[in-house]
């Protein structure tokens, strides 16, 4: 893949980011790799809506020098680390989805429901807390999403990893399914069978916390 | 000020400004409040209260927001926006009434450390109404017994990302509660992420 077919990637990537309420402002990054050495990367603070091609920083993952007019997200090394740790992910994206947000915050494995494993394996698991862009949650998160489609990163998001674009598209958006249903049964669970409603999740809130 | 009326227009058809509560704008030193009762949705420039130092404004038209919203302009002179959310979570959060503390980092980033929660009579307290501007220090958001969330910010787009990651971190406090509990982000490290977050966006918005 050329560096410029790889920068449209992450621009396209970028939008799509924002349409399908994945991420807002311009939180959460994406990247694709170009070869062995190299990834296109989305910049550090810059919105998704106006990104074009050439704002694109590229990251050499072996020694972190870049080349560009914007300086790469600040979660550059995690990017760095999922793609040493197999060969075979040529596509990340870092995302703040809501379920999966929720389930970062319990930093639990989460079990897949049976009709999401083929995309998602057995079980999402989640990496330690870490200051966003510290060594600690890099580690943690690389090891977590290694030789799985995504993982937890406690209290921060999820993080997604592919062979291709649409294949991590694809992953995020079963990922934030599974975890609605895992968050809906339990409640079920421990509000004896409720129904999912906002009325039934209010009414179930405001009695347990006020004991 | 018709741009305000439209962003005013656009909150309220996005449903983050509840619709019974009033919007504040400060433009050149002057501040314009949304009179009571008005449709946000379908607001006009007659609709809003132009307030300066020999106004005489009617208590008719008065918002029960009005005193509060006042004292957090003269408080706060960064703060420009202020409007009263009552998302779906938000709602729920300020029914319990209980301090909402972040477990998630963008509420840290955005928000602030914490946000505590009002009394529901503080608009007519003067005294409620020094605590409760005092409550908003170093944060962009505060909520009011089972009335939602007053959200604020130096512009509009400041005080909606404000009101949309409150109701985030809401909904996190509560569904993790199913969940067997979340874990909150040390009061320490939220106070560092908020610095920074702050140097960094107000260093991007001088570029």
């Amino acid at each position: 893949m050329t560096p410029e077919e790889a920068r449209k990637i992450v621009v396209d990537a970028g939008k799509r980011l924002l349409r399908e309420g994945l991420v807002a402002r311009t939180w959460g990054n994406i990247s694709q790799r170009i070869d062995g050495k190299h990834i296109a990367i989305t910049p550090s603070g810059r919105p998704y809506e106006t990104l074009k091609p050439e704002d694109i920083p590229i990251l050499n993952i072996e020694d972190m020098t870049w080349e560009g007019p914007y300086k790469p997200s600040g979660e550059k090394k995690l990017h760095a680390a999922v793609y040493a740790g197999d060969e075979n992910i040529r596509a990340v994206i870092h995302t703040h989805q809501m379920n999966a947000s929720t389930c970062a915050a319990a930093r639990k494995a989460v079990p897949v429901a049976e009709e999401f494993r083929p995309i998602l394996g057995d079980e999402i698991l989640c990496a330690p807390y870490g200051l966003p862009g510290s060594k600690k949650l890099t580690k943690g998160t690389a090891a977590a999403v290694l030789g799985r489609p995504a993982a937890f990163m406690a209290n921060h998001g999820a993080v997604c990893a592919a062979a291709d674009m649409e294949c991590a598209f694809g992953i995020a958006a079963a990922l934030e399914k599974a975890c609605g249903k895992y968050i809906r049964d339990s409640f079920s669970r421990v509000s004896g069978g409720e129904e999912w409603s906002s009325d039934a999740v209010r009414s179930h809130y405001v009695k347990d916390q006020s004991v | 000020m018709t741009d305000a009326v439209k962003e005013i227009r656009a909150l309220a058809e996005k449903g983050l400004a509840a619709p019974d509560g009033a919007v504040a704008v400060r433009k050149d030193g002057i501040c314009y409040i949304s009179v009571a009762g008005a449709d946000l949705k379908n607001l006009n420039e007659t609709d809003l209260i132009v307030v300066q130092d020999d106004s005489d404004v009617s208590p008719d038209v008065m918002p029960k927001e009005y005193f509060l919203y006042l004292a957090l302009f003269e408080r706060f002179p960064h703060i420009n926006v202020l409007f009263r959310t009552a998302t779906e979570s938000v709602l729920t959060a300020s029914i319990v009434g209980r301090k909402i503390r972040p477990m998630l980092d963008d509420m840290a980033q955005i928000v602030g450390v914490s946000v505590r929660c009002a009394d529901e009579d503080v608009f007519g307290d003067a005294r409620k109404i020094v605590n409760a501007t005092s409550a908003m220090k170093d944060r962009t958001a505060l909520m009011i017994r089972n009335q939602g969330a007053v959200c604020a910010g130096p512009t509009f787009d400041d005080a909606e990302v404000s009101a949309v990651v409150f109701e985030k971190a809401c909904k996190t406090v509560i569904e993790t509660s199913f969940l067997g509990g979340g874990h909150y982000i040390n009061p320490i490290e939220c106070w560092l992420m908020h610095k920074v977050y702050q140097l960094k966006y107000s260093k991007q918005a001088k570029k």
